[in-house]
């Protein structure tokens, strides 16, 4: 209770209280873009946060991670383009309802749903991740590498339509990981002859290059053109927040699947919306409404998505693991200030713990405010030209790279990343997995390794672990279903054909 | 899964691949352990096999679904016209990022005049509108806010950067 009541002084004195409002400012902004998405938005961030107090980093990018998910709603429901991948689902109720002059009211509920989902997630992240914490520290590392396995299977095979191309990813991300001086026996390997390759690649130029540069890279060629169809008032806006009481059980519904979405490892936002999405039409007196302007499915899949933001900080504080793309990016935030990951976080860095619940918590209250106050103007901002916001990232992209180490070969990574990033996006291969195997990589080799000593050098020293044991046949058993479910699929044809 | 997909999970299965051959030809010459039973070799091979692995997967998927998908109209974004126009364009942006680089290793030019120079190529690549007026404007847009982000970060950061004057 102590470090919650200094998280929230501390975040009432004037510099990280302005960092919570800029935070959520540029997400709101950046998420009501569409094409520019919040993971962008933090990886940008990262290099300006090198300057920062470890807690006043997590405050400015938690805070964007929050503002981010809730601005793609507006997008979504005025012209039927997604600021962000979590409010998909959203333009199918949403965007219907504008069409039928309900825009006011659509925006509204979906603030306030974005507000309950948030605000229900903040409670059980508070109530969840410290005791998940104190049951993690007694892992070792056999447990440690297989929660680590696992969270990579997870990842992999709920990012994208086909698994191998998941892991594939992933295991890619793994490799990019290991240039560089081994830290357990001090071997250098895969410098492929340059020395700046001695140190390892750095996190920062890895990520900013994957999400933004790519970005920017994709759209080399591209017209868009988007024309903005509604104006909303902020008296309309106000006025449309009557009757939503009706909407309690759906809300804590849809929270909660949220929350429990997020918690699980790469389980983004869009997934959440999904199943709540999914849930309230299974459940309505009137399914046939649902992708028509149905209220319930708008209120579903906003509350659901900015839940799973506080559901994926779970085990990112209690274990050090990322519950989604984002987190991966807060974890880089982490080890760039030398903060060690893992459930001695919240023991021997209580004040950064508290600072990001206590964040999320006031986020989520700023994100209501501002949404409200800056709807009206914010409709006028999606006018910007696509190709401007580009060039300006293009921009910070090399000098927030260059910043952190006046290192050049840094902007070359951030390049060869950037083009890596675009070849995958052209694939259509998911960058999530990919980025988290690059994180995780360094986790996995020390664990296993050190497991392996702990066992005389053999693997299957890893059954004397039953928790260890049963996180990888778990991992074995997502792995191989896909493969399970087609074996099924064809004896079931061919026992019709028999028939 | 149509066509096109099946074609880009195959490329990326055999860039995954070589990707893979690389790291574990590499990981061939890193000396043997000697204080510890494991040694830098033998998690880069694993995860170079888990990669052949799946790899392997996806080549058979591509051969799997080879001839299943005659009736399917091209997209139009992917016709090979506009897709080799696309690639080019991308192509030259990635030459002229790196001749940015270049210059901006030889510390000649001013880091606000550079990225004045990058902001208008971007903006221009990435679809701002030809018109007289526009360019104009752009480029005016773009050299103000090199000297702003030049200002900001040798100024409040202290980064070393060629500067103006």
């Amino acid at each position: 209770m102590d470090h919650f009541l200094q998280a929230a002084a501390t975040l009432a004195q004037p510099f990280p209280a302005i960092m919570l409002l800029l935070g959520v400012f540029l997400g709101i902004l950046v998420g009501a873009i569409p094409g520019l998405s919040a993971t962008m938005l933090i990886a940008l961030a990262l290099p300006a946060t090198y300057l920062m107090k470890d807690t006043d980093a997590m405050t400015l990018l938690v805070a964007m991670y929050v503002g981010g998910i809730s601005g793609g709603l507006i997008s979504a429901i005025l012209i039927n383009i997604p600021g962000t991948p979590s409010s998909i689902f959203t333009t199918l109720d949403g965007h219907p309802m504008a069409k039928k002059g309900l825009a006011a009211r659509a925006l509204s509920l979906g603030v306030v749903s974005s507000l309950v989902g948030g605000t229900i997630s903040f409670v059980l992240l508070l109530a969840l991740a410290p005791p998940l914490a104190k049951i993690a520290l007694r892992f070792g590392p056999w447990e440690f590498f297989a929660m680590v396995m696992m969270a990579l299977v997870l990842i992999s095979s709920l990012s994208g339509k086909s698994f191998a191309k998941g892991i594939l990813a992933g295991f890619l991300g793994m490799l990019f990981a290991l240039p560089g001086i081994d830290g357990t026996s001090g071997n250098l390997r895969f410098t492929f002859g340059l020395s700046d390759l001695n140190a390892g690649l750095n996190i920062l130029p890895v990520l900013v290059g994957t999400f933004a540069l790519s970005q920017v890279i994709s759209e080399v060629g591209l017209i868009s053109k988007v024309k903005i169809s509604y104006r909303v008032g902020l008296i309309a806006l106000i006025k449309s927040q009557s009757s939503l009481g009706k909407f309690k059980w759906n809300l804590l519904r849809s929270s909660l699947l949220g929350t429990w979405i997020g918690l699980l490892p790469g389980i983004g936002g869009n997934i959440a919306a999904m199943v709540a999405y999914s849930a309230t039409r299974g459940l309505s007196k009137t399914p046939e409404r649902f992708g028509k302007g149905a209220e319930e499915g708008l209120v579903a899949t906003e509350s659901a998505n900015n839940a799973s933001v506080g559901g994926s900080l779970i085990p990112l504080i209690s274990l050090g693991i990322p519950g989604s793309t984002v987190d991966t990016i807060l974890i880089g935030a982490l080890v760039i200030h030398n903060i060690p990951l893992g459930p001695l976080l919240i023991v021997n860095n209580p004040a950064i713990v508290y600072s990001i619940i206590v964040t999320y918590g006031i986020a989520n209250i700023v994100m209501y405010l501002m949404m409200m106050g800056f709807i009206p103007s914010l409709t006028r901002l999606l006018e910007i030209p696509k190709s401007l916001v580009m060039a300006g990232i293009t921009i910070f992209s090399v000098i927030g790279v260059f910043a952190a180490n006046n290192r050049l070969t840094d902007v070359w990574i951030l390049l060869f990343f950037g083009i890596f990033g675009a070849i995958l996006l052209r694939l259509k291969v998911p960058l999530g997995p990919f980025v988290i195997g690059f994180v995780l990589a360094p986790i996995a080799e020390r664990e296993m390794r050190a497991g392996m000593m702990l066992s005389d050098g053999s693997f299957f020293g890893i059954v004397q672990y039953p928790i260890a044991t049963s996180m990888l046949v778990v991992s074995l058993l997502i792995a191989i279903a896909p493969l399970l479910r087609k074996l099924f699929k064809k004896m079931q044809t061919s026992q019709k054909v028999k028939r | 899964m149509n066509q096109q997909d099946s074609l880009r999970s195959l490329i990326f299965a055999l860039l995954g691949a070589a990707i893979a051959g690389l790291f574990f030809w590499a990981s061939l010459s890193i000396p043997a352990p000697r204080f510890e039973p494991v040694g830098s070799a033998l998690v880069p091979q694993l995860i170079a096999v888990v990669i052949w692995t799946c790899a392997i997967a996806e080549i058979w998927r591509w051969v799997e679904g080879r001839g299943t998908h005659d009736n399917e109209l091209p997209e139009i974004e992917y016709q090979t016209s506009s897709a080799m126009k696309l690639l080019v364009l991308r192509i030259m942006y990635i030459g002229l990022f790196s001749f940015f680089l270049i210059v901006l290793g030889t510390e000649e030019i001013a880091f606000s005049l550079l990225s004045a120079v990058l902001f208008f190529v971007t903006a221009v690549m990435t679809g701002v509108s030809r018109s007289k007026k526009s360019l104009i404007l752009t480029a005016t847009f773009g050299l103000a806010f090199g000297i702003f982000v030049e200002l900001i970060f040798t100024r409040v950061f202290f980064v070393n950067i060629p500067t103006l004057g």
